[in-house]
């Protein structure tokens, strides 16, 4: 009983560090892509004293961080690991406060102290409201996820349901053919009287629990062809 | 200045360092004391802000600043987690906290890239 105990704590064990190599090998791939990203971006300049360029990479990390753990984290299931690798290492590094505080302070010692609040200002209130604006874009995306789901399961329920259906109506099907094969009639009385009949789903239903029930054995064989 | 492999690799290099360090700090920060407050965030931010400041008046070599003040600190300092407890903040209905949350963590940060500054400015002379 102990060396089993030990065994399981031991893979357990194993299990918890591997996992959280894993965890920082995926926190050093996407760290390394999201500089990168930042790093490209940087490159497009603009002919303005407004630093346009990491204002919209903080607008869309801070965008990309609500989509990265409330949608992906939580809807998605991805492994919990690989959402803390995007959400700490490519949205974390690739938005940045000390880019924003170097072109502030710079901002400021060229003398341009109003146009250094107005970037400030105007960071510091877009990305919350872009952070806000991901929040809803999550839900939006749950929901739509949620929905296709549920249109997924009750196609598949009655899908099952008309198969379910059809089964039953051959074999009331099979029950009258096997009347009419009794008293030597000719195909055409078969189809008249099927037609005739006209079986609701439900005499279906009970034609075909009464047969199972009388010879169960004949049917199984007969769909098992 | 145009793209370079070397600089890419700095850059890209740093920034996973960052990274790991700032998953590292804010997981020891979170997980030994329980505060109503994101302290790892707060910590994290004010050291990139800080280190950031102290380089700003400096002049250095081209590549061991795109290896820290791109990539390292880049990757260290995070705005988007900010804007993500504060939004978490806003959502669960506690706007006084959300928004004194927001005052501390964009004013220290930015009294600490301040100071950084002023401070190696005037070792400078």
């Amino acid at each position: 009983m102990s060396s089993k105990r030990s065994i399981r704590q031991l893979a357990k064990d194993n299990e918890v560090t591997a996992s959280a190599a894993f965890l920082y090998i995926t926190i050093l791939v996407m760290g390394f892509i999201g500089a990168n990203c930042r790093y490209l971006l940087e490159f497009v300049k603009f002919d303005t004293w407004f630093p346009v360029t990491t204002l919209f990479i903080n607008i869309v990390g801070s965008f990309c961080i609500f989509v990265a753990y409330r949608y992906l984290g939580r809807r998605v299931h991805l492994s919990r690991h690989l959402v803390r690798g995007i959400g700490v290492g490519l949205v974390g590094s690739f938005t940045t406060l000390a880019a924003f505080y170097t072109e502030v302070i710079l901002l400021v010692r060229r003398g341009l102290v109003t146009e250094a609040a107005i970037y400030g200002a105007v960071t510091v209130v877009v990305t919350f409201f872009a952070a806000v604006a991901g929040m809803y874009f999550a839900d939006y995306l749950a929901h739509r996820r949620v929905r296709k789901l549920q249109k997924r399961r009750v196609k598949r329920s009655q899908e099952r349901r008309h198969r379910i259906e059809a089964d039953q109506l051959e074999a009331a099907g099979e029950m009258f053919s096997n009347d009419v094969v009794l008293r030597q009639s000719s195909v055409r009385e078969v189809e008249q009287r099927t037609a005739q009949a006209q079986i609701t789903p439900r005499e279906a239903r009970q034609a075909a629990r009464r047969q199972k029930r009388s010879k169960p054995s004949d049917s199984t064989e007969k769909r098992g062809e | 200045m145009p793209i370079e492999l070397l600089h890419f690799f700095a850059v890209g290099l740093g920034g996973a360092m960052g990274a790991m360090l700032r998953n590292f700090l804010t997981t020891l920060m979170e997980s030994n004391t329980r505060h109503w407050f994101p302290v790892g965030t707060l910590t994290v931010n004010l050291c990139a802000c800080f280190i950031t400041g102290c380089f700003i008046p400096a002049v250095i070599n081209d590549t061991f600043y795109f290896i820290l003040i791109v990539g390292f600190l880049g990757g260290f300092s995070t705005l988007s987690s900010l804007n993500f407890e504060a939004v978490a903040f806003f959502a669960s209905k506690r706007y006084a906290r959300c928004l004194l949350y927001l005052c501390i963590e964009y004013g220290s940060s930015f009294g600490a890239a301040c100071l950084g500054c002023l401070l190696v400015s005037t070792l400078l002379g």
